[in-house]
């Protein structure tokens, strides 16, 4: 449902921000946020997947990439230049981060982010110290 | 021709406080999304707006008509001041000269600034708005609205820019920070942020057509957000000096 709200916002935001959702269009399947952070033992990568239940998610590991496709629950309506274009579909690829150790990566849903955790790789040649 | 009339007994008639809020995209987008829907919910007019020489040119066109990015509304002795891009360390100094001189010609007698403050696992359920005033007599406003303070933390970017040319103005402001997830649009810590504006403005907002967009929101909000982000990355660079790090 468009309402005068939410039709305003999006014609406020959409024109000035445009250039981010070229992809969206192109690959006609929403591009969701992300965000990895750093932290001492390991990286941690969320998702923004609003609107899609966690049966639909579904998340893979290929080609030293995190890909993340998603179904959304209600297609998603966006005006572009007078052409209403729906999208069911999210998905986005991120490149692993340097010393994954992609065998003990987990991820959770909550509040519709999925928060991929990706451990360090903490073994390696030992080095004698003298 | 004299005037004879004359006032006699006359009771100074108290006026309604008069209060502008200021919504800039930031953490969370708690500034965009709360004064968006307050504009829109309370019927808001555009009655100006903000034009700033050291910002890339840009306008939208709705209705065959031209705005601006940064706009100013009003209903009663309520203002609003929003901006659809972010303010950036090159556009924070004259941003906030022009909006503390709008506020001083026109008798604002407090600015509201709403803002978000990253909260690693927030409970959706127990979300807190804490608040930073300028000027004490503005504690009872908080204390009225059972508002904690925000007591210690770092501000920096052009925020900072902001708090410091508002701290020394002469009018009073109160900057609202309410826990949100920092990298994604939080609807849900906006329409926290929400009701205590409207408590503090003492005007009824209804937040059921909010409520009922909140995934739209957030799916709509990530152009602004992912604009926002890579402004407060750019400051993050430039900041801390090697040796800190």
């Amino acid at each position: 449902m468009t309402t005068d709200f939410i039709a305003s916002f999006e014609k406020r935001v959409s024109s000035l921000h445009e250039h981010n959702t070229a992809d969206d269009f192109a690959l006609r399947e929403i591009v969701p946020l992300s965000y990895l952070i750093e932290k001492n033992s390991k990286w941690v990568l969320q998702i923004d997947l609003p609107g899609v239940e966690r049966k639909n998610i579904v998340l893979t590991i290929t080609h030293g990439h995190v890909v993340v496709k998603a179904k959304l629950e209600e297609a998603f309506k966006v005006s572009n230049h007078g052409q209403v274009i729906k999208f069911e579909n999210m998905k986005k690829a991120v490149e692993l981060p340097p010393y994954a150790d992609i065998k003990k990566i987990s991820a959770k849903f909550k509040n519709g982010i999925l928060t991929i955790t990706i451990p360090k790789i903490d073994s390696g040649k030992r080095i004698p110290i003298k | 021709m004299l005037n004879r009339n004359t006032v006699k007994n006359s009771k100074k008639i108290p006026r309604e406080p008069s209060v502008l809020i200021v919504g800039i995209p930031g953490p969370g987008l708690i500034g965009t999304l709360s004064v968006s829907y307050l504009v829109h919910a309370l019927d808001m007019e555009i009655v100006g707006e903000i034009e700033n020489p050291d910002t890339t040119p840009v306008v939208f066109i709705d209705d065959g008509e031209i705005f601006g990015p940064i706009r100013i509304y009003k209903s009663g002795s309520l203002y609003a001041v929003l901006s659809d891009i972010p303010i950036d360390y090159d556009m924070a100094v004259s941003f906030i000269q022009s909006l503390i001189e709008f506020a001083q010609k026109n008798g604002v007698d407090m600015i509201l600034l709403p803002n978000g403050i990253h909260a690693g696992e927030k409970d959706p359920n127990n979300i807190k708005t804490f608040g930073l005033s300028t000027d004490e007599r503005l504690d009872v406003v908080m204390y009225d609205n059972e508002i904690p303070k925000f007591l210690t933390g770092m501000i920096a970017g052009p925020d900072a820019t902001i708090l410091t040319y508002l701290k020394n103005s002469q009018v009073p402001a109160l900057i609202l920070f309410t826990q949100c997830n920092f990298f994604f649009p939080d609807p849900e810590s906006a329409m926290h942020t929400i009701k205590t504006i409207s408590n503090i403005v003492k005007r009824d907002v209804d937040l059921t057509e909010f409520k009922k967009q909140v995934n739209y929101l957030r799916l709509q909000g990530r152009q602004l957000m992912e604009d926002t982000l890579n402004i407060m990355q750019q400051e993050k660079e430039t900041k801390p000096p090697q040796i800190y790090k």
